[in-house]
């Protein structure tokens, strides 16, 4: 394998991997509120190693000019936190149990 | 001015770049197409449109946008690893964080950094009322020491966004 191979498949398995990690988190812990980090985070970067991965193999491996992973990384940014705040604020809304650990609970808002 | 189809130079020469990568192509009817469109939804839209402040320090923005890029693959790690300990260890939390930031474009920004990096998610921007004194609401997964967390917030995010809009300082 070149160098190339090598670097594209290394982007795959990190991807893959924050990808899994980011489901996992939405298995495992204990709360909406909780739960809701695992995709803001680990999938935004797993997503991100996936189109740097694609980007790579277009651009360099079969040397074709290639923009649209660009796109997909840019519109991935702008709505993972939209989603994240309007999914937090419903939760607030509905008011949904949180985990009993949970600090600050005093300070959501009363209605 | 504000009716003419060449009201916002910068957000049409966005959405024609936008539309060519799209189409990862520079045909003639891509091109023209994307002309087309460049002008006429800024147009179409432009009842919605609020004056903003606008980007001061460009040098200022790419430094702080190549530092969240940093930071989100930080946050994985922290988040990685609250993920993967017992679920009995960990200890979620509301904070609430002091604004000094009013306008919405830079308070937005500031908002969706907060998401995606230290184990945060901004939640609720209050009060609603425009001259009281407002905070943002953030659920932090892991909270450990919520004065420093505040600190590391303002100084990180807040204060360099202030720099690159030249506002409320």
């Amino acid at each position: 394998m070149t160098t190339l191979e090598w670097l594209i498949s290394g982007l795959l398995c990190v991807g893959a991997l924050f990808v899994l990690l980011g489901s996992v988190a939405l298995l495992k812990l204990p709360d909406f509120y909780t739960r809701l980090h695992g995709p803001t985070k680990a999938t935004t970067l797993g997503l991100g190693s996936l189109v740097l991965a694609s980007m790579v193999f277009f651009n360099l491996q079969l040397e074709t000019l290639s923009l649209q992973q660009l796109l997909i990384a840019l519109f991935l940014f702008i709505s993972a936190p939209v989603t994240a705040h309007m999914l937090i604020k419903v939760a607030m809304h509905h008011k949904l149990k949180h985990h009993h650990t949970t600090q600050g609970v005093d300070k959501l808002p009363a209605d | 001015m504000q009716n003419s189809l060449f009201a916002t130079p910068l957000r049409s020469t966005l959405l024609f770049l936008v539309w060519c990568a799209l189409h990862n192509s520079v045909s003639p009817v891509v091109l023209l197409s994307g002309v087309i469109l460049a002008l006429l939804i800024p147009w179409v839209s432009r009842g919605f449109r609020e004056v903003q402040p606008q980007v001061k320090r460009y040098g200022l923005f790419g430094r702080y946008l190549l530092m969240v890029l940093w930071d989100i693959v930080v946050a994985n790690l922290q988040v990685v690893k609250v993920v993967l300990g017992r679920n009995s260890a960990l200890k979620p939390g509301f904070v609430l964080l002091p604004l000094d930031l009013k306008e919405p474009l830079p308070l937005t920004i500031l908002a969706a950094t907060i998401c995606l990096t230290p184990g945060t998610v901004s939640a609720e921007l209050l009060p609603r009322e425009a001259d009281a004194p407002q905070f943002l609401l953030l659920h932090v997964l892991d909270l450990q020491d919520e004065a420093a967390l505040i600190r590391e917030l303002k100084q990180r995010y807040e204060a360099p966004l202030q720099e690159i809009f030249a506002c409320s300082v």
